[in-house]
């Protein structure tokens, strides 16, 4: 039978190195999807997400309470996306085309088959809004990807930010406001059915 | 409801997070006001836009390399498998067994080699060169030498690299002039 989370993050405290495989197992998927909305490449994400394991393993002892261990995941790998998008401000041209990356890359569209027009178009669309993402400060790029994309509640966000979600709720509507007026110019969304 | 609704008022009946009584005046106002149903429409087709930014799906493989590098960065039992980063750390036991097993092999291969190379002596004959000197030819070469299915110039010169016990560079370069005159009389 296996472990419920908090039972394996108990064992992980106490130094049981199996139960720790086994949480990365368990949650290294999600950890890298975030990452990878908020980085918008593999390599980076691919970083963040080692980076995150490797500083929660170092932390294990800062880990009052087991109920909260997602939590404390996620704002370290949060933190840790922040301090690389700074890094990276500048260097943004990193951004890599997702299909052209290799191994079994699959982009989650709304058709199953769409044209080579469709195709083009969907490309062109996503760059316009990773362009759009990456004129965000980090706390509303990551809000807005966190609650519209990955589909983290507002008090999930506010937990792992440690801020009240009324700032959560904020900082939300602050980044569609600026994310509509980027995309309207670009992408004429009045227009879109 | 009167007054326009403020945009983060539509933000939250976007999300569904209104009581029923707010949600309906909104939507009764969304119908009779073509501004509002505007801004809201541009909420709608930004979430959808958002819900829509691709994915990035690893292979299987990924998942399990990455898995091994986290462990082996972390625990003591991952650091056995490491081989990126830190050394891995190992007792001087341990040390000492790879090290044998290392010297071991090493003197199974070159016992192999030498048993090869005396092997191909002594299957094979010598020949002269054009200035007398005597070249030691292995197996291989002697057979292809043999052979009338090879002919021509380029593959007289690969037959020559085949030579093993030639005396350096200098022999070995004795030998093909060697091979590649044999031919050519052979033709005339």
């Amino acid at each position: 039978m296996s472990k419920t989370v908090p039972e394996l993050v108990e064992r992980f405290v106490q130094g049981d190195e199996t139960a720790f495989a086994e949480l990365v197992n368990r949650f290294q998927k999600r950890i890298y999807s975030l990452a990878y909305q908020m980085m918008g490449n593999h390599l980076d994400a691919d970083e963040v997400t080692q980076e995150t394991f490797v500083r929660v393993y170092r932390k294990r002892k800062d880990l009052t309470n087991v109920n909260y261990f997602s939590t404390f995941l996620t704002r370290v790998a949060t933190n840790y996306a922040i301090d690389l998008i700074r890094k990276r401000r500048g260097h943004s041209d990193i951004t890599e085309d997702a299909t052209s990356l290799p191994g079994g890359v699959q982009m989650d569209l709304s058709r199953q088959n769409p044209t080579p027009r469709e195709v083009f178009e969907n490309k062109r669309l996503m760059e316009e809004i990773n362009r759009a993402l990456d004129q965000l400060p980090p706390r509303q790029r990551l809000t807005a990807i966190m609650h519209d994309i990955e589909g983290y509640s507002k008090a999930d966000i506010a937990a792992v930010f440690g801020c009240p979600q009324a700032t959560v709720r904020s900082n939300l509507h602050i980044a569609r406001n600026k994310l509509k007026k980027i995309l309207r110019q670009r992408l004429k969304l009045k227009e879109q059915k | 409801m009167t007054d326009h609704p403020a945009s983060s008022l539509l933000d939250d009946y976007l999300d569904g997070e209104l009581d029923p009584t707010t949600t309906a005046e909104i939507k009764r106002h969304l119908e009779a006001c073509d501004q509002c149903r505007q801004e809201y429409q541009e909420s709608l087709n930004l979430r959808k836009l958002l819900k829509h930014k691709p994915a990035y799906h690893p292979g299987e493989d990924y998942w399990a390399e990455s898995a091994r590098l986290i462990l082996a960065r972390t625990t003591a039992t991952g650091w056995m498998d490491d081989t990126i980063g830190r050394p891995p750390v190992v007792s001087e036991v341990r040390r000492g067994f790879y090290t044998s097993l290392a010297a071991l092999a090493a003197s199974v291969i070159i016992l192999f080699s030498a048993i090869y190379m005396g092997q191909g002596q002594s299957a094979g004959a010598s020949i002269t060169t054009i200035d007398g000197q005597q070249i030691l030819l292995t197996g291989a070469l002697q057979q292809s030498l043999n052979d009338d299915e090879f002919s021509g110039e380029q593959t007289d010169m690969a037959r020559g690299y085949l030579l093993l016990g030639a005396p350096g560079m200098h022999g070995r370069l004795t030998a093909m002039r060697a091979v590649t005159t044999t031919t050519t009389a052979d033709k005339r």
